[in-house]
């Protein structure tokens, strides 16, 4: 395939990703197979443009002071050593397994972003004593409210637990995982969704750094294809973000989310006929 | 140190990881370009070419290429992944100074030791 048809590729999946929030991962991997690509070669391209996005985005949230810093460390500790259990896993994994896997988390990640579509955030009452002790508390100003959120989070444990299997999917599958990571901070954590996305975006590099150093070792990434595609995955996750910003209908995510549901599908049923 | 001033230090370092992160991204944006143009430019190469290294030989061996004076656009690409690959673990270790210098926070210095030390072994000795 051509680097130039690499980078219109790149930058569609990056575009579908930030549209439907889940990533230019979920939308590149399928394509790239599609078109013939080892899944393994796929998974490591990508996992390396997953860096790339994150950072570019978590940048303006830790300026802003969204970020919190804190959650970010103490559930970076558990999502590194998953991210290297995960791509540790994915060389010795036959390549069926990873299509009906990636499948399987790609529907599942749908089905968390519905989940939580329309959820209001409630502060932790009473946080246990670990979180306590881990001092998860934090403030943001929102600006879309006009006041000061003050929050505190919760069932830090659990968290960090669940977060070892988020950097295990994130490894294993190249993608960023954020959909989980997200959920974990909302439901589990108690955090306002801003901090959690923000959140998130900061721990989804780090996370994807260590996976990415397994597959470098390995000799899964291909250098004559790299530059196509973390250029064109950032440039469409670019366009994307400013496009979904000035669209207020709904409808328009669905669509996008509606086609990774038929994406994670097909890709089950590859794994399932032996890819 | 007064709270206030605690508060502006952890504001500038908060800041300062932001650029990092940023300027981290930029700088690998450019190198992947210039080495994705300069190849279209030579021609293209139809078998891939995986990298089978570390971290910190693909530094080694990218700014070695730099000190021969041999820049091509395999080295401007491996310079490009070696940037990327940097950007978050710079951050990390300027967390460790946030906690430890700007929030004076022992317990979460020793957390982001703890991430730093996994990440440095998996990336330079692993």
């Amino acid at each position: 395939m051509s680097s130039d048809a690499l980078f219109l590729l790149s930058l569609v999946a990056g575009f579908v990703g930030a549209m439907s929030g889940m990533g230019g991962g979920v939308v590149l991997i399928p394509a790239l197979t599609y078109l013939g690509m080892p899944i393994k070669q796929a998974i490591a391209v990508s996992l390396v443009s997953v860096i790339a996005t994150s950072s570019g985005s978590a940048s303006a949230y830790v300026r802003d002071g969204i970020t919190n810093l804190k959650v970010g460390m103490f559930l970076e500790m558990f999502t590194i050593v998953g991210g290297v259990i995960g791509a540790a896993l994915a060389v010795f994994l036959d390549s069926r397994w990873l299509f009906i896997v990636f499948g399987a988390a790609l529907l599942a990640s749908w089905a968390a972003l519905f989940e939580r579509r329309n959820d209001a955030w409630q502060s932790a009452q009473n946080p246990d004593r670990f979180s306590r002790w881990l001092d998860l508390r934090g403030s943001y100003f929102d600006q879309a409210r006009g006041e000061t959120i003050t929050y505190q989070g919760t069932n830090a444990a659990w968290g960090g637990i669940l977060m070892v299997g988020a950097g295990i999917l994130s490894g294993l599958l190249g993608i960023g995982a954020g959909a989980f990571k997200v959920l974990i901070h909302d439901v589990v954590m108690k955090l306002p969704t801003k901090v959690s996305t923000t959140t998130s975006n900061l721990i989804i590099g780090v996370t994807a750094l260590s996976g990415a150093a397994v597959y470098l070792g390995e000799g899964l990434i291909d250098e004559q294809i790299l530059a196509p595609i973390v250029l064109g995955i950032l440039a469409g996750a670019f366009i994307g973000t400013r496009t979904l910003v000035r669209l207020r209908n709904r409808t328009v995510r669905i669509f996008f989310l509606a086609v990774l549901a038929i994406l994670g599908v097909e890709m089950i049923v590859r794994g399932w006929k032996g890819a | 140190m007064e709270a206030s001033d605690q508060k502006t230090l952890s504001h500038r370092f908060e800041q300062l990881i932001g650029c990092v992160l940023l300027g981290g991204v930029l700088l690998t944006s450019v190198f992947l370009a210039a080495g994705f143009l300069w190849q279209q430019k030579r021609g293209v190469i139809e078998e891939p070419v995986f990298l089978q290294t570390t971290f910190a030989a693909l530094w080694a061996g990218s700014l070695a290429m730099v000190r021969h004076r041999a820049l091509g656009p395999s080295t401007l690409t491996k310079l490009g992944l070696g940037l990327l690959l940097a950007t978050p673990y710079t951050r990390v270790i300027l967390s460790v100074f946030y906690f430890a210098v700007a929030e004076r926070n022992w317990k979460y210095t020793f957390i982001t030791l703890f991430v730093l030390t996994f990440l440095t072994y998996h990336l330079f000795f692993r």
